[in-house]
């Protein structure tokens, strides 16, 4: 059996068991078959009857270009001394993917814009376009002493198309990564969303391809202390679609597999804290000589499922992957494939705080939601939180923050007891022009468990 | 984020932790590398800075490794995986002042691998093998691979766990540029095993090998040997940066430049080869015209060739960038036969490694100027045109490019003439495997 069907059985179970509301709001349904390149993922709730490629060659970019805006309190977040240009520019080539299937008896469409590219030659980045920033910071004026921010980086790699009633609705505002994330300061890619063109595409259009879609657009803004001009020339030409027909979504002779799902009622509290220092060996080129700062992240989690799971071939004894689980003692663990998650969702709370000499960039933002993934080791359990938040620093100049890799403790311990996990730990951060250190302070609180085993709870494709 | 959004990140998140769980396979750990590499220069009065007008430049490379704790290997080895898809070259131009900067930044993907092996004097040293080489980029800096081209010093580090400390600097000239490499990298190998879904393997199985028993057979073959006895014209690439504030990020506004390519590839022989399986003999003539009616399918076929390339730009702060370098490996000519084996396609394209529009001057690249092709120029030739006593090839070369802050155009073509110097055709009696057509 594949790692990657595992990974696929234990999503699916995980979201089986998840949240009865995320899957009726069509969640489930939406999963692409891109996601863990696992078309039998949307089979959970809805089969897959075909699936569309539409190749797309993209040409233009986009260029904001702004400055600290009095008018929207730029004062009091320190954002007055910045002004500069951010351009993204998309990889020459991409793809439209559009899955249909079937939902309770409905067709449905997943559609997304997909700008993962060949490889490129001589060093260009393979994965969707680059953004790069020019940032100049001049504390008290133009009259003052400036600092220049000049960054690169690769983003843009996914956007997605939510389909309505046939309808397509793509726009370079939901990109991931964001379109204008450098270590620079500038705005967000959601305070110039409003100013992006937004297209409806029919999805029967999509798929019959051979079109152009313009994302031209040409509109000030003026938000969150920043103001500035978005000028957008990006625009697709759709080539020749080809189109999978998948049947009913599965082979009556695929393998079958045995999960172990453990799920606990889970809540997920404390803080994450990033305290960062322009670092003196790169800090020039970035502008960041002498900054100092702290990321603050608070979470108050909404409660949730905590699901823990074991996959092994059926013929196995039910003791190897309970063992692996840590509800028994006498089996062998060896091979039987463990992971677990817990979907994070809920208040989130930003803050950031950046001193440069005598100012202060001081920002506050929303998270979006997070995971917490369980991975064993040899003894315990690891832990590692992720959040979807493109740019930590927010609108102030600032590192990328690695992800947190937590220990949790010894596995048995989790799923006899329930209780609470302590999440503690942290990381030295080496970014470009920043050092810094990452420690949390998180508690994962979880109930009673439950087990469930189920034989064959997705059907797979053969793993050949 | 919408649900679908919420799905994706999680199932995203779910696919790149895996790299942590699972200690099924017996794999060793690769050593993991941390630390800086940092990759910087400046132009050079004793290197001709003054000529090549690039005094004033002064660039940085830093690539910050990738953690690469979740990589496995099977043997171990004392290879080093330096990755970093976020490195950025930054260049500081001529006219840069403190309230006026001119800077060139550029994404600069670097992936290298660094090789611990033995000196013969004794002690240990790294070597480095470039899958993505450090280079400038569109900016001015180093022309060629020179930025992969450095040894470090390495040193065991005591303790029971096997770690090396790479740290040192090493200085060196690379055209009118002093180039400085400073590292501070150790790698270590993290204790337990890996979880066997990356690095490499030496031990892996590829299924049972058949033997191919090889057996008599009669092989129509064609064998048609030319000698370039002439070649001229360039290919001449014209360019500008992009109206603002598109041209910011290359600090390209307001500047503007010519590169021009020229072959130099008199002497070098090319060879068109053609054969196939067939059941009775075929007489010279019946060979030729199998394969000018395409019966007889022409196997692909190029010469790598030496060129001059020439790069004249004017920076936007009135001083000129001039450079002038002949590169020996950068370009091939193929020729490829057309899918319905009636033509044959010639083309000057590049090698993929070396970039033939890489200069000590800033400038767009081959993949700003020709996209995702790498032919420079193209001539199509019927098939039965060869065989003739000469041949003459036009390159020709055309089209427009937009790309990074950089626009503009190439024009020309390269002219090649070609003399026939054998040409032997025939039926012969052949070791012949199972699947040769």
């Amino acid at each position: 059996m594949t790692r990657r069907l595992m990974i696929a059985t234990l999503i699916v179970t995980a979201f089986a068991a998840w949240d009865a509301a995320a899957a009726s709001a069509g969640v489930l349904g939406q999963l692409g078959p891109d996601a863990s390149s696992s078309a039998t993922l949307v089979g959970a709730s809805g089969t897959e009857t075909a699936f569309t490629e539409i190749p797309v060659r993209v040409r233009g970019d986009l260029a904001v270009q702004f400055h600290g805006d009095q008018a929207t309190g730029c004062a009091t977040r320190g954002l007055c001394g910045f002004s500069g240009t951010v351009i993204w520019q998309p990889p020459p080539t991409g793809s439209i993917e559009v899955d249909t299937f079937r939902d309770h008896g409905r067709i449905a469409y997943d559609a997304s814009l997909d700008l993962t590219g060949q490889d490129s030659l001589f060093g260009v980045p393979a994965a969707g376009g680059v953004t790069t920033a020019d940032v100049r910071f001049a504390p008290n004026g133009s009259a003052g002493s400036s600092s220049v921010c000049t960054d690169a980086a690769a983003t843009g790699t996914d956007i997605e198309m939510p389909v309505h009633l046939r309808a397509a609705s793509l726009t370079l505002a939901v990109a991931e990564p964001s379109l204008l994330a450098t270590h620079c300061a500038g705005p967000l890619q959601s305070d110039i969303a409003g100013t992006l063109a937004r297209r409806i595409v029919d999805v029967a259009s999509l798929s019959h391809g051979q079109v152009g879609v313009s994302l031209a657009s040409s509109s000030d803004f003026a938000v969150h202390g920043l103001a500035g001009t978005v000028t957008s020339t990006v625009r697709l030409s759709l080539g020749r679609p080809q189109t999978q027909n998948l049947g009913d979504g599965g082979s009556s002779s695929a393998p079958k597999e045995r999960t172990v799902a453990v799920t606990y009622p889970a809540r997920l509290d404390g803080s994450v804290l990033t305290r960062i220092h322009g670092d003196p060996s790169s800090c020039a080129a970035l502008g960041s000589c002498g900054a100092n700062g702290t990321f603050a992240m608070r979470v108050h989690s909404t409660p949730g499922t905590l699901l823990l799971g074991a996959v092994t071939r059926p013929r196995r004894p039910l003791r190897d992957a309970l063992t692996a689980l840590g509800l028994r003692k006498d089996g062998n663990p060896r091979g039987v494939f463990v992971l677990g998650f817990f979907i994070v969702r809920g208040q989130f709370s930003y803050s950031v705080d950046v001193t440069q000499g005598p100012s202060t960039c001081e920002d506050t933002g929303p998270v979006g939601p997070g995971v917490v993934i369980l991975a064993p080791t040899r003894t315990r359990l690891s832990a590692q939180f992720q959040v979807s938040q493109p740019a930590p620093h927010l609108r102030c100049p600032g590192p990328t923050v690695p992800q947190l890799v937590l220990a949790a403790p010894r596995i048995d311990h989790l799923t006899r007891r329930g209780g609470r996990i302590h999440l503690r730990g942290g990381h030295k951060l080496n970014d470009d022009g920043y050092t810094g250190r990452t420690t949390s302070n998180l508690t994962l609180t979880i109930g009673r468990p439950k087990v469930k085993i189920s034989t064959d709870a997705l059907r797979a494709p053969n793993p050949g | 984020m919408n649900g679908s959004a919420l799905a994706r990140f999680g199932i995203g998140v779910m696919v790149a932790c895996c790299a942590v769980p699972a200690a099924a396979l017996a794999d060793t750990p690769t050593l993991n590398p941390s630390g800086t590499l940092t990759f910087s220069w400046r132009g050079d009065p004793a290197r001709g800075c003054q000529a090549a007008g690039v005094c004033a430049v002064s660039g940085s490379l830093e690539v910050i490794p990738q953690d690469q704790s979740g990589s496995a290997e099977t043997p171990p080895t004392r290879d080093i995986m330096i990755e970093d898809d976020g490195s950025v070259v930054r260049v500081t131009d001529p006219g840069s002042t403190t309230s006026q900067p001119h800077i060139c930044t550029q994404l600069m993907p670097v992936q290298l691998q660094l090789v611990v092996v033995r000196r013969r004097a004794g002690g240990l040293q790294t070597t480095v093998s470039p899958f993505l080489a450090p280079s400038p980029g569109d900016c001015a800096g180093p022309p060629g691979l020179s930025l992969s081209e450095f040894t470090l010093p390495a040193r065991r580090l005591p303790g029971r766990t096997e770690a090396y400390d790479l740290a040192g600097t090493e200085t060196f000239g690379s055209g009118p540029y002093a180039v400085t490499i400073n590292s501070t990298i150790r790698a270590r190998r993290p204790a337990g095993t890996g979880n066997g879904l990356s690095g490499s393997s030496g031990a892996g199985s590829s299924g049972p090998v058949t033997s191919l028993k090889p057996h008599k057979g009669l092989v129509e073959n064609v064998s048609i040997q030319y000698r370039i006895a002439t070649a001229g014209g360039t290919v001449t690439t014209t360019f500008a940066g992009r109206p603002s504030p598109l041209c910011v990020p290359f600090d390209a506004c307001g500047t503007s430049g010519t590169i021009t390519d020229a072959l130099s590839v008199v002497g070098t022989r090319f060879e068109f080869d053609a054969q196939r399986v067939v059941t009775r003999r075929v007489s010279r003539r019946g060979v030729l015209a199998d394969l000018r009616s395409g019966r007889l399918p022409l196997q692909d076929s190029g010469v790598l060739i030496a060129d001059t390339l020439s790069a004249n730009v004017d920076w936007s702060a009135g001083s000129a960038c001039t450079d002038r370098l002949r590169q020996l490996n950068a370009l091939f000519v193929n020729a490829d036969e057309s899918q319905h084996h009636s033509n044959v396609v010639f083309s000057v394209a590049t090698d993929q490694i070396e970039d033939p529009f890489r200069t000590a001057c800033p400038g767009p690249g081959t993949t700003d100027v020709l996209g995702s092709s790498s032919a420079l120029g193209q001539e199509v030739l019927p098939v039965r045109a060869l065989g003739r006593k000469s041949l003459r090839i036009v390159l020709a070369a055309g089209g427009r490019f937009v790309a990074g802050s950089y626009a503009g155009s190439r024009g020309g073509g390269m002219t090649l003439g070609l003399k026939l110097v054998r040409l032997r055709a025939g039926t012969k009696t052949e070791d012949v495997f199972p699947g040769l057509p």
